[in-house]
């Protein structure tokens, strides 16, 4: 795989500003070491019978930012939602000690709720995996398993600037909406603390009718929160 | 048999039977570890304690578009997503202010829900995920690394029936357009190396 190389420049390119999703944060949280941007989560390109958790912490990381690093006091925890009543019935957990990311779950947990502990029990750790460096990327793959934590490209984009101006009716643009689509644009070069896991579907537990009954599917809700330790 | 060999031969059979018993118990304790985790030796960090939230992330579009104020914010991703589905009147008050802003009103889009049922369906701040179907952001069957989430937002938002009800419409054919661009913002996704094998993720930029 090719590395990009990028000159550092100024992250202020033709007036816009990239930023992951949730980059219009928490005051309390901007910028810091448990700074969520985005969850996805879809189904394994290589195993369909798989689903891939990613999550995504830290944006806005220019080129060269080797200080970057996870915090070991901060747990990045997957729930999922079997019934849809918004209340987590599995967790995968995820948190940094030494180098490693540890990866437990997925696993009833024992709280619901805003505070959270991580399982002692064996049975209920997936593993452990040496946390990538920028041109070393590390997995591991165990009983159906695969992960990985380390820092990758922000696969989100945003220009903020023009998004603020559309919908405070500030935008320059012909009634006032976005740019065309022959507009020229530069992405810089960003990159964020990613941490993926790959799920045997088995271990998800169940799913319920869509709740946009025109899909037709069924689905279970996940999100992803980062709880500090107390 | 005097009475001293006796409670000798007593003791030492009592001991011999603890003895198995004990073996007997970490036999099934290694067997149990062994069962779990047989290619490795256990030897977790301490990770006791209490973890409290401090940040919460579901849908893409949440907090950009329906929880602005920043205090609100702060506190909004410190609560569970039960409690944030409360918003719904913010989400639903927000989507009339956005159009507003345009002297316009939501009109049902792609996927036949309304003002309430979207906005209902918005202030559940979580991703569905569908085993079977194949993901995508604009099904709502979970969310990929290239789905172009702010365009797909935008289309449900703006995009009518259709999905293109504001898409810079010349409607009077004056050759200047009469309606504004609000179902794109024109960005195409530009990152590459997504995709191959687990993680997936694109190679990080480096410093020339």
């Amino acid at each position: 795989m090719k590395k990009k190389s990028f000159k550092l420049v100024a992250l202020v390119l033709l007036g816009a500003i990239c930023l992951a999703s949730d980059h219009i944060d928490s005051p309390s949280t901007k910028g810091n070491s448990a700074d969520l941007a985005d969850l996805y989560a879809f189904k394994s390109p290589e195993n369909p019978q798989s689903t891939v958790f990613v999550a995504t912490l830290q944006s806005n990381l220019p080129p060269g930012s080797n200080d970057t690093s996870f915090d070991e006091n901060v747990l990045i925890e997957i729930n999922i939602d079997n019934n849809n009543d918004l209340e987590e019935d599995l967790v995968i957990q995820a948190i940094p000690k030494d180098g490693f990311m540890y990866f437990f779950g997925p696993y009833i947990p024992v709280e619901k709720g805003v505070i959270s502990t991580v399982s002692t029990e064996n049975a209920k750790f997936i593993g452990k995996v040496e946390i990538s460096s920028d041109d070393n990327v590390i997995t591991k793959s165990k009983e159906g398993f695969s992960y990985f934590a380390g820092r990758r490209q922000d696969p989100f984009y945003i220009d903020l600037n023009q998004y603020f101006a559309v919908f405070s009716g500030k935008s320059k643009e012909p009634k006032g909406g976005f740019k065309g689509p022959d507009r020229k644009f530069t992405f810089p070069p960003l990159n964020i603390l990613s941490i993926a896991v790959e799920v045997p579907n088995k271990y998800l537990g169940k799913t319920f009718n869509h709740p946009v009954a025109s899909l037709n599917s069924k689905v279970f809700n996940c999100w992803l929160s980062a709880k500090r330790k107390q | 048999m005097k009475l001293s060999n006796i409670k000798y031969i007593v003791l030492l059979l009592t001991f011999g039977l603890l003895t198995a018993c004990s073996d007997e118990a970490n036999d099934e304790e290694k067997k149990e570890i062994k069962k779990v985790n047989s290619t490795e030796n256990i030897f977790l960090p301490d990770f006791s304690g209490n973890y409290s939230q401090v940040d919460f992330i579901g849908r893409p579009e949440t907090t950009l578009n329906y929880i602005l104020d920043p205090k609100t914010r702060d506190k909004f991703n410190q609560i569970t997503a039960k409690e944030q589905s409360k918003f719904a009147p913010v989400v639903k008050q927000r989507l009339i202010d956005m159009h507003k802003i345009f002297d316009a009103s939501f009109e049902a889009n792609y996927l036949g829900l309304n003002l309430n049922q979207f906005s209902d369906l918005m202030s559940k701040n979580v991703l569905q995920v569908s085993f079977d179907e194949k993901t995508s952001y604009k099904k709502f069957t979970g969310r990929t690394l290239k789905d172009d989430v702010i365009d797909i937002m935008l289309s449900q938002m703006f995009g009518g029936e259709k999905g293109d009800r504001f898409n810079g419409q010349d409607t009077d054919g004056d050759g200047v357009a009469d309606l504004p661009i609000l179902v794109s913002d024109n960005l195409d996704a530009r990152y590459v190396n997504i995709g191959g094998k687990f993680p997936y993720l694109g190679t990080p930029y480096v410093i020339n």
